[in-house]
C-alpha cells in the first residue's frame, strides 16, 4: 500500500468557502493551531464565489419598522415551520456583528449616498433586507481569503480532496485525504473537526451550482455517525436556463428579471400565455410549482421548461436599459458575448437546485451529533427549513462560521491528540485503489454520474412521488452495487482530477441513496417537497433523520426544535 | 473542412515532463464557452485532461484562465465559433497539470 504523511492540528477546517474561511479565522482568533483543507484554491472553488451578492441582515435602512424579530418571523414562516428555531434566532441576532466584521476584513458593501446600507426586498422579506455585497460572492470569499491570509498559524492546504473521517471511541479525531496537488494521501490529526463543505446539488443535473457541490461533508458526517437531516429538501432556484446545453444551469436573476417595479418580463408557456397569478412576485417554492404545473400539464417547452418573455414588459427600453446597468451588468455582458440578449429574445428556463437545505444536524453552538465534530454553512442543518428566503445562506456561512471556529476551538482546548489505527488507514487507502484495479467490463465514473443524474433529476425533481422515487430507488441501488465496482480509471500522479471524480461519484451515489430514502419517508408537501400523492402539510413539523446503524440506514423522525 | 465542428489543441503535461498536443474534435453547440468544450471533452473523449472545472461563472472570478491561442481568457465567458481552430494552453503560473496551475 502507498505510504501517507501525517499532519497534526488543533482545528481541522474542511472546506474552502464562506463558512469554512470564517470558521478558521475564528479558530485562529481563539489562539489555535488551525488547519483549513479545501477541494479548490480559496476564492477558486466550492459554492460562495458564485453567489448572489444578496446578504440578509436587519440593518431597517431601507425600513425602520425592520429589527431582528421579523427576520426571525420571516424565516420561521417561509422555511414552513421546519426549520430549528434556536438555529434561526442565532442567524438572525448575530448576522448584523458579522456584517460589521466583513466591513473590518475589507469585504464591501453598497452604500446609500448617505453611507448607510442599500437595502433592497427579495420575495419573502416583510420589509427590504437584502444587502448588496460588491463582486457578489466572490467579493465576500476573497475578502475572507485575504483576511485569513494575514493570519499566522493557519495552515492552508488548497487542491486537497478529504474522504474520510477517522473515529475513536465515538469521538471524531481526524481526516484522512487526497493532495491532489503532490498526489500523496495525509491523515490528519485533529483535536476538533469542522464539516464547511456546502452542499450536494450535483447529485441533479440541472443546477446551478458549482461541479464541486458533491456534498462532500454531509457524506463524512454521515459515514462517521453523526445525524443528518431533511435531505429530501432540495432547494430550487426557480430560473436558471434549460437550454442552451452549453448555458444549461446558468441561473437568471428573476428576483430582478421578472419583478414588476423592475424589468418586468413576463412568464410565459409555449403558447405565449402569462401563467403567474396577479400581484407580487411569489417565493420560491410556490413559483417553481407553477412553472411546474405548465409542464406538466403539457405546456412546456421541448426541453420540460416555460419562458421569460421580454417583450411583455411594460417598461420602455431606457427603464429597462436602467434596471440592466443597476443590478445585472456582468451577466448580460457574458449572455451577450455568447449571443443571448435577454431584451430581445424569449429565455428558456426551468427550476434548478440551488441549495441544499438537508444536511448534518447542528445546535446553536454548531455541534453536530457526535463529539469532537462540528458544521457550519450549507454542509450543515436546518436553519431555514422547508424553503430558504434569498440572502440567508452568505448569512449563515458568517454567523455559524463563527460559531463553529469558536465552539470547536472551545472544545480542543480541553483535549489532546488522539492518533488513529493503522487499520482504518488501509481500508482507506483501498478505497482509493480499488478504483485502478483492472477488471472485465469497465467503465468510466462520468457514465454512470449522467444516468445518477437523469434519475435525480426524472424523479427527485420539483414533483416526487411513490412511484417515481420507488423506482429512482432501485436504479440508485443498482449503480451503486453492479456499476460503481467496475469503475476503472488511472490512479496516482498529481492533480488526477479522474480519480478524484471517481471518489466523488462513489460518494454521490450515497448521498443519492439518502435523498430518495428521505424523499419517500416525508410523506407530506411541505415548501420545496411537492408530493401530488400527499398534497397535505402535516400539523406537526418533523426532520427526516437518516442514521447509519451498523451499516444500515435507518430513517426516522426528529423533532424539530421548538421556542415557545 | 466541417464548420460544425471545432478543432482544439490542449497542451498536456505527463508524469516525466514531456510536453505534448493532443487534438480533439467536438461538434459545435449554441453558446458554446470554452468550458462547456472542455466538459464535452471530459465527458466523451478523454477524461484524464485536467482543468479547473471550478467557477463563478460570471467571468469574475478568473477560476478558469486558460491561453485561448496565446491569450489568456476566462474559460466560462470565452465564445467558441463554429469551425474554429483553438490551441489551449495553461495560464500563465506554476504548472501543476495540463492546463490547472497554482493560484499561489
Amino acid at each position: 500500500m502507498d505510504n501517507y504523511e501525517v499532519l497534526k492540528t488543533d482545528v481541522l477546517v474542511i472546506g474552502g468557502g464562506g463558512a469554512g474561511v470564517r470558521a478558521a479565522i475564528e479558530a485562529n482568533n481563539q489562539g489555535m493551531d488551525t488547519c483549513l483543507a479545501s477541494k479548490g484554491p480559496i476564492a477558486h472553488s466550492g459554492l460562495t464565489p458564485l453567489a448572489y451578492p444578496s446578504l440578509q441582515a436587519s440593518f431597517g435602512v431601507s425600513d425602520a419598522r425592520d429589527n431582528r424579530d421579523v427576520h426571525y418571523d420571516d424565516i420561521v414562516k417561509i422555511g414552513r415551520y421546519l426549520c430549528d428555531e434556536d438555529l434561526a434566532r442565532v442567524l438572525v441576532d448575530e448576522i448584523v456583528d458579522r456584517v460589521y466584521e466583513l466591513e473590518e476584513y475589507g469585504v464591501k458593501f453598497k452604500k446609500q449616498e448617505d453611507g448607510k446600507f442599500l437595502q433592497v426586498h427579495h420575495p419573502g422579506q416583510t420589509y427590504p433586507r437584502n444587502l448588496f455585497i460588491k463582486k457578489g460572492g466572490f467579493g465576500l470569499i476573497n475578502g475572507l481569503r485575504r483576511e485569513l491570509n494575514r493570519r499566522q498559524n493557519v495552515k492552508i492546504l488548497e487542491d486537497f480532496f478529504i474522504s474520510s473521517l477517522f473515529s475513536e471511541q465515538g469521538e471524531v479525531v481526524g481526516a484522512f485525504g487526497l493532495n491532489l496537488k503532490d498526489g500523496i494521501f495525509y491523515a490528519i490529526e485533529a483535536k476538533a473537526t469542522i464539516l464547511a463543505c456546502g452542499g450536494y446539488e450535483e447529485l441533479w443535473g440541472l443546477t446551478d451550482t458549482a461541479p464541486d457541490s458533491t456534498g462532500d461533508g454531509v457524506f463524512l458526517g454521515y459515514a462517521a455517525g453523526a445525524d443528518v437531516i431533511d435531505m429530501e429538501m432540495a432547494l430550487y432556484y426557480p430560473a436558471a436556463f434549460a437550454w442552451p446545453e452549453s448555458v444549461r444551469g446558468v441561473l437568471l436573476q428573476y428576483e430582478t428579471i421578472l419583478a414588476k417595479e423592475k424589468l418586468d418580463f413576463k412568464l410565459v408557456n409555449n403558447e405565449g400565455k402569462e401563467f403567474l397569478a396577479e400581484g407580487p412576485l411569489p417565493v420560491r417554492d410556490i413559483l417553481m410549482r407553477s412553472m411546474f404545473i405548465e409542464v406538466e400539464e403539457g405546456r412546456g417547452t421541448e426541453h420540460n421548461a416555460v419562458y421569460i418573455d421580454p417583450s411583455l414588459s411594460s417598461k420602455s427600453p431606457e427603464e429597462i436599459e436602467k434596471v440592466i446597468e443597476l443590478l445585472l451588468k456582468v451577466p448580460d455582458r457574458n449572455l451577450r458575448s455568447l449571443g443571448i440578449d435577454m431584451r430581445k429574445e424569449r429565455l428558456e428556463v426551468s427550476p434548478a437546485v440551488h441549495y441544499t437545505l438537508g444536511g448534518v444536524h447542528i445546535n446553536a453552538r454548531a455541534e453536530t451529533t457526535l463529539p469532537g465534530l462540528f458544521a457550519a454553512g450549507e454542509n450543515a442543518s436546518n436553519i431555514h427549513g422547508a424553503n430558504r428566503i434569498s440572502g440567508n445562506a452568505l448569512a449563515e456561512t458568517q454567523v455559524f462560521g463563527r460559531r463553529a471556529g469558536f465552539y470547536a476551538s472551545d472544545y480542543a482546548k480541553k483535549k489532546a491528540h488522539a492518533s488513529f489505527s493503522v487499520g482504518v488507514i488501509s481500508t482507506e487507502l483501498q478505497k482509493w485503489h480499488e478504483f485502478g484495479v483492472v477488471k472485465p467490463d469497465a467503465i468510466g465514473a462520468l457514465e454512470i454520474r449522467k444516468e445518477m443524474k437523469q434519475t435525480m433529476d426524472l424523479s427527485m425533481g420539483p414533483n416526487r412521488n411513490e412511484k417515481g422515487m420507488t423506482k429512482a430507488l432501485n436504479t440508485i441501488v443498482d449503480l451503486k452495487e453492479n456499476a460503481l465496482p467496475k469503475v476503472k480509471v488511472t490512479t496516482g500522479g498529481i492533480f488526477n482530477t479522474e480519480w478524484r471524480t471517481a471518489m466523488e461519484v462513489a460518494i454521490t451515489l450515497d448521498l443519492a441513496e439518502l435523498t430518495i430514502r428521505s424523499g419517500l419517508f416525508r410523506k407530506e408537501t411541505r415548501g420545496h417537497h411537492f408530493r401530488p400523492d400527499y398534497p397535505e402539510t402535516s400539523e406537526t413539523p418533523q426532520h427526516t433523520l437518516v442514521a447509519k446503524k451498523d451499516q444500515n440506514i435507518v430513517v426516522t423522525h426528529k423533532p424539530v426544535r421548538k421556542l415557545k | 473542412m466541417n464548420d460544425k465542428i471545432v478543432n482544439v489543441k490542449i497542451a498536456r503535461s505527463s508524469v516525466a515532463d514531456e510536453k505534448k498536443i493532443d487534438t480533439f474534435e467536438v461538434p459545435h453547440a449554441r453558446a458554446m464557452t470554452i468550458l462547456s468544450m472542455l466538459r464535452y471533452v471530459n465527458e466523451h473523449l478523454d477524461p484524464s485532461v485536467a482543468f479547473r472545472d471550478f467557477r463563478c461563472g460570471r467571468g469574475v472570478c478568473n477560476t478558469c484562465l486558460v491561453r485561448v491561442n496565446g491569450k489568456a481568457k476566462r474559460m466560462c465567458e470565452t465564445p467558441v465559433q463554429p469551425g474554429a481552430d483553438i490551441l489551449l494552453e495553461p495560464a500563465p503560473g506554476v504548472l501543476i497539470k495540463d492546463l490547472v496551475v497554482d493560484f499561489r
